[in-house]
């Protein structure tokens, strides 16, 4: 899937748009908490 | 793909699915599953600072601004109509209009005030005469020898503080009373000066009307009524209000939404008959009656917080003597005082005649006693003129039951045009004794008082026990309201008024540019400000 650089938001009703901004902050919250800890990674 | 919220959902999977396939059993492996991540983050960091700004400038347009409020001019001259209100008053006298009985109180209670503080209001009570043209001197403060020589004090053109401060000093050691002594004095001026005084309240008046143009009490007093309104209007809840109201979490705007329980629940127990929400006509009519009920329930729960003031007046003045036994009393108290003053005055002779105005010097023994003797005089006369001005206001309102019957709407004009008795009616009834929770009280009193939209506290007799809450209960009852007569206990006033604003409120929104949908966006946004601010 493509990155979106220009994005059209506009057509999104007021539910949605609170919704979106819920989706994006769940997803970087998932983000930080699947980091790994490479100090403690197995040797190759 | 429709719109952007569908792209990141299906985005956020194809990542979790990438990520969740990448090798990450050593050390290159988790640095490159790690650089992956901080990749989709730096993205993602992008789209919501995008979304962020979109939503901010959306919520900001849907934002109405707070209604246009205190208007200090409107404010101002409501205060003038008060004032004026006041001077035309029928019930009181010069006494009360000219605000005399007001500083008498505060000089009566000068344990609660500073000595600046009672000095300001001697300067006051000073004031008074000289706007009616009595400029007092020294030779008017001839009551006591102390009075004399505090007062004497006092009116030098260089008076200030620290000399005040350094001869009350010294009197107060042998006449501990004098500041009630100087309340004295004054009483027994405004009666000297009663003609003085009434000219320039006369003139007052006639200035009054040729300004306002208006003819009489009753004529202005709809003034009063019209600008009260204009103002009680534009102080009303505006939809800016609601609005600030909802991003404060003073209200839950979920509970507004059509198909919200809150909503349902209010929509359906709040009238006997089910009413056409979809018609204009049965909402305006059932919005009309709310509002009334909303004024008689605030109205209502007035009455309630000054019960024992209104039940102290009961019990006091139900068996109050006839006027005749009333005007005896008077007269004789009159006649003891005009004995006793007389007295103070034949002394007073003596001590000018012998010791000329130094005081603390070397005297003889018979002007000491007699300053002594003085004192005492003052002290008895000073309970004398309490009792004399009691029996006056007795005498009014045995008149007022003569007349007809006594309503609380009487009560209250009666209290509202006798401050000195307002403040120890109010101070018995509450049992207070802080002078700044008095004054609170007194402030709520007159606010209550002046309100001319009254119209219950009409029909409740003073000298009767009207179940006030029964007869509000019935009236809407028959107007299909569904009161249940435990909603007008004081405990659940609160209730039925949130349930009225909650209706009025909803009525608000729909008819103004917003929305609920609106309101809602701009609560949302508000959290999340919070939480991004919070997280930075």
């Amino acid at each position: 899937m493509e990155d979106k650089k220009d994005f059209d938001i506009s057509n999104l009703t007021l539910e949605e748009l609170i919704e979106l901004y819920n989706v994006i902050v769940s997803f970087q919250n998932f983000l930080e908490e699947s980091k790994m800890d490479e100090s403690e990674a197995g040797n190759e | 793909m429709n719109n952007f919220l569908e792209f990141i959902n299906n985005d956020i999977e194809t990542k979790k699915t990438t990520l969740q396939s990448m090798p990450t059993n050593n050390k290159t492996n988790v640095k490159k599953y790690n650089a992956k991540i901080e990749s989709i983050e730096k993205k993602y960091d992008y789209y919501k600072d995008a979304v962020l700004k979109y939503i901010n400038a959306k919520s900001e347009s849907f934002e109405c601004g707070t209604s246009k409020k205190d208007d200090n001019k409107q404010k101002e001259q409501l205060e003038e109509y008060k004032r004026i209100l006041k001077i035309l008053n029928p019930s009181n006298t010069y006494v009360e209009k000219l605000g005399f009985d007001s500083l008498f109180y505060e000089i009566h209670n000068y344990a609660s005030f500073t000595f600046e503080d009672i000095n300001n209001s001697i300067g006051k009570l000073v004031d008074i005469f000289k706007k009616a043209r009595v400029n007092l001197t020294a030779e008017d403060f001839k009551y006591t020898y102390f009075v004399y020589k505090y007062m004497s004090e006092f009116l030098k053109d260089n008076s200030n503080l620290e000399n005040l401060n350094t001869i009350f000093e010294k009197i107060y050691w042998y006449n501990p009373n004098i500041i009630e002594h100087i309340e004295l004095n004054f009483r027994k001026l405004i009666v000297k000066y009663q003609k003085s005084l009434e000219c320039y309240l006369n003139v007052e008046k006639k200035k009054i009307v040729s300004t306002n143009k208006f003819e009489d009490y009753e004529d202005f007093f709809k003034e009063y009524q019209k600008l009260y309104n204009e103002i009680e209007k534009a102080n009303s809840e505006s939809i800016g209000d609601i609005i600030e109201m909802a991003k404060n979490n003073d209200i839950d705007i979920n509970n507004y939404f059509p198909d919200s329980k809150f909503r349902i629940t209010v929509y359906s127990t709040l009238t006997i008959n089910e009413i056409d929400y979809g018609d204009p006509e049965s909402v305006n009519k059932l919005l009309d009656t709310l509002r009334r009920l909303k004024n008689n329930v605030i109205e209502y729960s007035n009455y309630l917080k000054f019960k024992p003031l209104f039940d102290d007046f009961k019990n006091t003045y139900e068996k109050v003597a006839g006027v005749e036994a009333n005007n005896q009393a008077l007269k004789k108290v009159e006649k003891e005082i005009a004995n006793k003053e007389a007295k103070l005055e034949s002394i007073n002779k003596k001590i000018f005649g012998k010791s000329g105005f130094s005081l603390f010097g070397k005297k003889p023994e018979s002007t000491k006693n007699l300053k002594l003797e003085q004192v005492n005089i003052a002290k008895e006369l000073y309970t004398l003129y309490y009792e004399q001005e009691k029996l006056k206001f007795e005498n009014k309102i045995i008149n007022m039951k003569k007349e007809s019957s006594i309503a609380i709407s009487d009560v209250l004009k009666l209290y509202y045009s006798y401050d000195y008795f307002k403040r120890e009616e109010i101070q018995k009834a509450f049992a207070l004794k802080e002078y700044n929770e008095i004054n609170d009280m007194c402030y709520e009193f007159d606010k209550f008082a002046a309100n001319p939209n009254n119209i219950i506290v009409n029909g409740i007799e003073a000298f009767n026990n009207v179940d006030v809450a029964n007869i509000i209960y019935n009236k809407y009852r028959l107007e299909n309201i569904n009161l249940e007569e435990n909603d007008l206990d004081e405990d659940s006033l609160e209730v039925v008024k949130n349930k009225i604003d909650f209706m009025l409120r909803i009525n608000a929104i729909e008819n103004s540019k917003s929305s609920i949908e609106k309101i809602w966006f701009i609560v949302q946004n508000e959290k999340i400000n919070a939480k991004e601010a919070k997280s930075e």
